[in-house]
């Protein structure tokens, strides 16, 4: 069971211990799945997908202790994504499939500055890992009836639907939802900084 | 500002980051972002399979629920992480070990269906449970299932990992998610099964090696709560079976309590610590009403040294089954081997059919089969008994080459020992007297039993601290005893028993059923008159709630109608007590348990009852099963008493010649039993009679009797066959036997004069009929029970001889008179009260309608 205390900056500093596997364990749940899904996006079939994240997973334990973490060089979700991007490129042609050593190439990469092409598909997923981490957190911290009332418009309830299933106004409906707005873009900008070692 | 610019800070970074969320945004661009989020992307495909779930991922490998194409099954998909990056050798091992794993047929293990590899991914497709994880399950709603319930499942699961183990294959990742429940609902109740899946996964790969490049991935998306120790330490060597059993034990302490026996919710190096050096809480202690066996059970099997743990999974089983059986537990002291095969058979058999010759068949039957019976059962409750009975039956070694042992003679020692050495010690004192005492009970020798018992009693009732459990089971088996020896104080110790066990426990629960039986049981035999209503409530509830708590096909279930089948007999309503004797032996047929020895007892009980009502064609069959069954375990002596049953049987059917044949089977044993020499195969029935009535006086002596009461049921059944010429050669020689070697028996003496009436009346010789069965009634006026019932069935026939005479109404009286008292006696349901009815209707109908001329004078 993991803590509810740990949070994004203390994770990322956690998993540069190989052994905290608690630590690598939180990790792997959230951007595991992020790895995943940018994978299926890419066209690669859930096995290969799940291959690539084993594979990404990993050589991160095996390149993170030693990584130095600079913000203004690299930012954390573009030094992720160039490990998969080679990964899946290397996994792609299912030849044989032995470990590569990735970290020497993204490190060299990093060093350089060079940052090539924008992939707007790992920006939807990542943005997407980010909005599942903020209502996790939403729904575990906020009040139960507030949350359920979000949820119904996150079903794509209309207001006037939410309003009636709960019998409250359409202006508390409202209200209840710019709440929420605030409260998740708060926790995304938090989540943002920590992931960028700025918290 | 470009992506390269140097100058564009991490911070600006973060908020452009911030605006693709849309919250800047007019309108919901926001909350359609966090709806895309909330998305289940499909899975895609598989092969024939459609992926529609990830279930469960754990450090070794991914469980996903698919549907197959070509049949739309839903199964369940596992496969290996980083399965296509391993090396050839290890997917081979792999390979290897699926098919091994997917060979286990266990109806507690999840089965396998097929073992493939799909686009280059080796899987295996598993069938589907839906079921609750084993901890969801044991504590719904955070409320924990009775203790019973909980252990019994726990049984099963263990059962189904010792088949696994026994065939190599060790689990190595026991945890909840990994046994899932199913509940099915019949008729009576719902049924729970565990299912345990994942067998073979874990032994894969071992986190401390690294010959994968994958295994360290896998260390750390592993689960530490449930690994033993030794799994923890890193060692090269993997850890074996005993890993498992620590598992179960962590399992079983977190369903009991709510709690893991450990505080794992730290840091990594904690949790590791707090397992490997820890020493568990009592889970009496986090949840007050767990039996101090239960701690010992749980704290064996978390012992963190392998060795102090139990050695087998079954061996965890067996101290469940036996903390069920309200047995000792062996967590409770160290095992100690016992030499019970050889107890056996050197105890010599003291029973023989001399002691119940008068009693009816089945009483008969059933104490010759119970006597081995008895033999086993109570050996089997000394083995699990403490060190100190143990040593004692040990230091009584028979291969030690001394004169025979017997266990009667050992239990009396241990009895002696335990007076002189335990004095000072009153727990192990307790213990060691209702070990004793229980052993005794099994053999039926209540009144040995009953001082230890009552020791038992007498100093947990005297302790604080006493464990109530363990009295409550001190006050059942005193109380059981008291039952057998019809001391009326059983029915208040079965009813402490009961309220300590409503106490413990909640209803409904097995241990709360067998109170009820036995209460039932108190109130029937040890109770004067019996107290027949209560004895009828509480039978019905013990069985409604044997049912609930155990299932319907439960041997309990079986026991518990088997006794209020007796109880019907001793009320002589027959019928209620063939179907209820039916539907205990239904269970055992059911289960395929008929090598159970009490499916047996359930038979002799069964085939009693069909023979008092008459239903010859049915009990033919039963008997026809049970005499190869008590032959095979006790030999042919032992079914002397069934096969003359058999054989009378036959005689009622008109199936005279096969009659014959079983007489002269019955005769077989008989010779064998009375000790008389065997003669050439192929004698028949009536040689057989006649040597051994040539013999009796080469008989020993406790044999004569038995053997002169089936020449003379043999002689009846010429009468019957309408050979009265040899019925009356018969009776002659029995008479000067009689009278020469058994002077006394007076019943067989007079059921010889009712042989005679009765060749009289079948003659027509009627008056010479009335002056025998009047010679009769005089040699049966003697106390007891069995001249009552010979002196009604002698006035029947009376009454009947004087009619068939033809007489009038004064006679019809007289037989509703006798008949009245076979009622009294065997009850109106018995087959021949049933028959005298048939026959008063009868007469009365030809009394009626006879012309006055016609009748007598007076």
């Amino acid at each position: 069971m993991m803590s509810p205390d740990t949070t994004r900056a203390s994770l990322l500093l956690r998993i540069r211990d190989p052994d905290d596997h608690l630590a690598w364990r939180e990790f792997d749940g959230a951007y595991g799945e992020l790895i995943v899904r940018y994978c299926r996006a890419r066209g690669l079939q859930l096995m290969d997908a799940e291959d690539v994240r084993q594979l990404v997973m990993l050589n991160l334990s095996r390149s993170i202790p030693r990584f130095d973490y600079r913000p203004e060089v690299g930012r954390f979700r573009d030094y992720l994504r160039t490990i998969v991007r080679h990964a899946v490129a290397r996994h792609a042609p299912r030849h044989g499939g032995a470990a590569i050593g990735l970290d020497t190439v993204v490190l060299e990469t990093m060093a350089s500055g060079v940052d090539d092409m924008m992939d707007a598909e790992w920006d939807r997923q990542w943005r997407r890992l980010h909005c599942r981490i903020a209502l996790r957190t939403l729904r575990r911290e906020g009040d139960p009836r507030h949350v359920d009332i979000f949820e119904r418009l996150l079903g794509g309830a209309s207001i006037q639907d939410a309003a009636d299933a709960f019998g409250i106004t359409e202006a508390s409906v409202r209200k209840i939802k710019q709440r929420a707005r605030e409260r998740l873009q708060a926790l995304v900008a938090r989540q943002l900084r920590q992931e960028d070692g700025l918290d | 500002m470009t992506d390269s610019d140097p100058s564009r800070s991490a911070r600006d970074d973060a908020t452009i980051d911030l605006a693709s969320f849309g919250f800047d945004e007019t309108g919901d661009a926001w909350l359609d972002t966090f709806r895309d989020a909330q998305r289940a992307d499909p899975m895609g495909r598989l092969g024939d399979y459609e992926l529609l779930a990830e279930i469960g991922r754990g450090g070794q490998g991914v469980v996903y629920k698919a549907r197959r194409a070509s049949d739309d099954r839903i199964v369940a998909i596992k496969r290996l992480i980083g399965g296509k990056l391993a090396p050839a050798d290890l997917r081979r091992r792999f390979e290897r070990e699926m098919r091994v794993a997917a060979s286990l047929d266990h109806p507690n293990i999840t089965r396998a269906i097929d073992i493939d590899v799909i686009d280059g991914h080796p899987v295996i497709v598993m069938e589907w449970i839906d079921g609750q994880p084993l901890d969801v399950w044991g504590r719904p709603n955070g409320v924990r299932r009775p203790v019973a319930d909980i252990l019994r499942l726990f049984v099963d699961a263990c059962d189904a990992v010792q088949h696994a183990h026994i065939r190599g294959v060790i689990h190595r990742d026991l945890k909840p998610s990994n046994i899932l429940v199913t509940s099915t609902t019949t008729r009576d109740s719902v049924v729970h099964r565990p299912v345990v899946l994942d067998f073979g996964m874990a032994r894969l790969l071992n986190p401390a090696r690294d010959d994968t490049g994958a295994t360290t991935a896998g260390a750390f998306l592993g689960t530490l709560a449930y690994a033993a120790p030794e799994q923890l330490s890193g060692g090269a060597q993997p850890a074996d079976a005993l890993a498992d059993v620590y598992a179960m034990g962590v399992m079983l302490c977190e369903t009991l309590t709510g709690r893991h026996p450990h505080v794992v919710s730290g840091s990594l190096g904690d949790t590791i610590r707090a397992i490997q050096e820890k020493t568990p809480e009592r889970p009496s202690r986090v949840a007050p009403g767990l039996s101090r066996d239960l701690d010992a059970i749980v704290l064996k099997a978390l012992s963190k040294t392998p060795e102090h743990r139990y050695q087998s999974i079954d061996a965890l089983a067996a101290d469940l089954r036996r903390h069920l059986a309200g047995d000792p537990v062996t967590a409770r002291r160290p095992g100690t081997r016992y030499l019970a095969g050889k107890l056996i058979r050197r105890h010599p058999l003291a029973f023989g059919a001399s002691a119940l010759v008068f009693a009816i068949v089945t009483a008969l039957a059933s104490a010759l089969y119970v006597a081995n019976a008895r033999e086993k059962a109570a050996l089997r409750i000394a083995r699990t008994t403490s060190d100190f009975l143990a040593e004692t039956l040990a230091a009584a070694e028979p291969d030690r080459g001394g004169a025979d042992v017997t266990l009667i003679e050992v239990l009396a020692q241990a009895g002696d020992r335990a007076r002189r050495e335990l004095a000072d010690t009153p727990e192990a004192a307790a213990q060691v007297h209702l070990a004793i005492g229980k052993t005794y009970c099994a053999l039926w020798r209540w009144r040995d039993a009953i001082p230890h018992l009552e020791n038992a009693e007498r100093l947990l009732r005297a302790d604080p601290d006493r464990d109530d459990a363990t009295f409550a089971r001190a006050l059942t088996a005193l109380g059981r005893a008291y039952t057998s020896v019809k001391n009326p104080q059983a029915v208040s110790l079965q009813r402490e028993a009961l309220a300590i066990r409503r106490a413990l426990f909640n209803e409904p629960d097995a241990l709360i059923a067998e109170s009820l039986k036995e209460l039932a049981y108190a109130l029937q035999q040890a109770t004067d008159p019996p107290q027949w209503n209560a004895a009828e409530e509480c039978y019905e509830a013990a069985i409604e709630m044997f049912r609930a708590t155990l299932g319907p096909d439960h041997r309990e279930t079986a026991a518990c109608l088997h006794n209020y089948g007796w109880m019907r007999v001793r009320q002589r309503r027959y019928a209620d007590s063939v179907e209820l004797y039916h539907e205990a032996i239904e269970i055992f047929r059911r289960t395929h348990q008929r090598d159970d020895p009490f499916y047996v007892e359930c038979l002799f009980g069964y085939t009693a009852q069909l023979s008092v009502l008459g239903r010859d064609e049915e009990n033919l069959v039963v008997v026809n099963e049970l005499i190869p069954r008590l032959r095979a375990s006790h030999g042919e002596a032992e079914v002397g008493d069934l096969l003359w049953g058999r054989a009378d049987i036959l005689l009622r059917l008109g199936r005279f010649d096969e009659a014959d044949d079983a007489f002269a089977d019955a005769f077989r044993a008989l010779r064998e039993w009375g000790q008389a020499p065997a003669l050439p195969g192929g004698a028949d029935a009536d040689t057989h009679c006649d040597d051994l009535l040539d013999r009796l006086a080469d008989l020993p002596a406790d044999r004569v009797r038995p053997v002169l009461a089936f020449i003379e049921e043999f002689a009846h059944s010429r009468v019957v066959m309408g050979r009265f010429d040899r019925a009356e050669t018969i009776f002659d020689r029995l008479e000067t036997a009689v009278s020469r070697l058994a002077p006394n028996a007076a019943l067989i003496l007079a059921t010889i004069q009712e042989g005679r009436a009765d060749i009289a009346i079948a003659r027509g010789e009627n008056a010479l009929a009335e002056q025998r069965y009047r010679r009769a009634l005089d040699l049966a006026d003697r106390p007891g029970l069995a001249f009552d019932r010979k002196r009604a069935w002698l006035e029947r026939q009376l009454a009947v001889c004087r009619i068939v005479s033809p007489a009038g109404a004064d006679d019809l009286a007289r037989l509703e008179i006798a008949c009245a008292k076979l009622a009294e006696h065997d009850g109106a349901d018995h087959r021949l009260t049933r028959e005298t009815r048939s026959l008063i209707d009868e007469l009365r109908l030809t009394l009626d309608t006879r012309p006055t001329d016609r009748r007598p004078a007076p």
